[in-house]
């Protein structure tokens, strides 16, 4: 049950290479990939709108400057990059509540609902859908505080009073489950998204 | 070790999402670079995570790459070798150097080339001028050996005692030749000029300077009946009559 990738396999190793390299033209072909991904962890944690796009540039800045300490034996490049805007994103708000003096508010536990994902992407939304409806909310809920947000299980487990041997267990479940439901999607679904992700490549945004 | 169990046991989701201790994570990593199937399993992991993330993404506000692309090129211009692949810069300051080296060598050949085509130019001037000189020579050696040449030699007059010249002139071939030829070198604006003395009369033959090399011979023309022959020092250009206390050899046809 293999999840295939979004693509190309070979496009990642590409990007990595000429990031290496220096080549600045990788930097646009980082950010039609992958940039509508950041900015979604990234406003998941930061609602301003202006802030969180000068905290997507921030991060492709580093992407670029950072480039050599990405190391491929130890993951994805993509899994890196989302690191590297959960950090920036998590500074951002530290400074920004610090600059306030608003220390009491703690980071905005993301609450699952319906609502939070009628953003006004279209084709994304159809397969999120899917997947989502598959997926059990608190799945969906674990992996959100724990990949997108940087919350550590500790964290998690005082959040949704639950053991940290159970939030565990629960983190591990809930990306079988996805697994499972991407490698059902997988061939129609995010089959037809990476055919227009292609088409966008090759044709334009 | 059992993969399986080790799979099982969450440890690896906990990798991908940041969750281990470093000491944790470095262990993750080596077991991951003994066992394909551990390495295959993360890749699955961040694959699925990453799909989630595509799918739960928002296009950023316009003008977002825009601005990181201004920040970029404000930096240090480390792209103009990054464009280049590590191998391209050496390979291009190879084939440089090569089509430079390549270059004097054919400026360097040509130079030879030229060399030896002006030394080839010069020698086949002098084999022409030799060929040339020797086709005279020929001439000349055929000449004086002919039986019906004959020699007037021109002795000396109390002008220049020293001085003698010879005409050699053949009734048969009709031609003739001045050689011979000691005399003092004529000051400028005069030349000699030679006669042939007809029924006691002179007769021009011509004008003529000293030849360059010693014992070369001036073809003159053929006067018949000529009696004697003589050669003055004249105005250069020549006179119609000789002047005769300017007459510096003179020799009767026996």
């Amino acid at each position: 049950m293999n999840v295939r990738s979004d693509s190309h396999p070979s496009d990642e190793q590409q990007l990595v290479q000429l990031l290496r390299q220096r080549d600045r033209g990788v930097i646009a072909l980082l950010y039609k990939q992958y940039s509508a991904a950041l900015y979604g962890i990234i406003s998941n944690l930061i609602r301003d709108e202006a802030i969180a796009q000068e905290t997507l540039q921030d991060v492709f800045l580093k992407i670029w400057h950072n480039a050599d300490k990405y190391d491929a034996s130890k993951g994805r490049l993509f899994t890196w990059m989302v690191q590297i805007a959960r950090n920036s994103a998590i500074d951002t708000l530290r400074s920004a509540q610090f600059k306030h003096g608003d220390k009491t508010e703690a980071l905005p536990i993301y609450v699952s609902n319906d609502s939070s994902l009628s953003e006004e992407q279209t084709t994304r939304d159809a397969g999120l859908r899917k997947v989502v409806q598959a997926l059990d909310a608190q799945s969906r809920q674990i992996i959100e505080l724990l990949y997108f947000q940087d919350y550590t299980q500790k964290e998690v487990g005082e959040a949704l009073n639950m053991p940290l041997g159970t939030v565990k267990s629960r983190a591990r479940k809930a990306i079988s489950d996805l697994r499972a439901i991407l490698a059902k999607e997988n061939l129609l679904m995010v089959g037809i998204i990476s055919f227009i992700h292609i088409l966008m490549q090759h044709f334009g945004r | 070790m059992d993969v399986r169990a080790y799979i099982e046991s969450g440890i690896l989701e906990q990798y991908v999402l940041g969750q281990l201790s470093q000491e944790e994570r470095l262990e993750v990593a080596q077991n991951a670079a003994l066992y394909p199937d551990i390495r295959e399993e993360i890749n699955q992991i961040e694959l699925a995570l990453e799909r989630f993330a595509q799918l739960s993404g928002k296009t950023p506000p316009p003008g977002t790459l825009e601005g990181i692309l201004s920040k970029i090129s404000t930096d240090k211009p480390a792209a103009p070798v990054a464009i280049l692949s590590q191998w391209m810069l050496p390979a291009l300051a190879a084939a440089l150097l090569l089509s430079l080296a390549g270059t004097l060598y054919l400026f360097w050949q040509n130079q030879q080339l030229s060399a030896d085509f002006n030394n080839a130019q010069t020698a086949q001037l002098q084999c022409d001028s030799l060929a040339n000189e020797y086709a005279v020579l020929q001439r000349e050696l055929r000449f004086l050996k002919d039986v019906e040449t004959r020699p007037i030699v021109m002795n000396g007059t109390p002008v220049a005692p020293e001085a003698i010249a010879a005409v050699y002139f053949n009734t048969n071939s009709q031609r003739a030749y001045l050689g011979g030829l000691q005399l003092p070198l004529p000051p400028a604006g005069k030349q000699y000029q030679l006669w042939a003395i007809v029924e006691g009369q002179p007769v021009s033959m011509g004008v003529f300077d000293l030849p360059a090399r010693e014992g070369q011979f001036i073809e003159v023309p053929f006067i018949a009946n000529a009696q004697a022959f003589a050669i003055s020092l004249e105005d250069a250009g020549g006179q119609p009559q000789p002047t005769v206390e300017q007459i510096y050899v003179v020799g009767n046809v026996g």
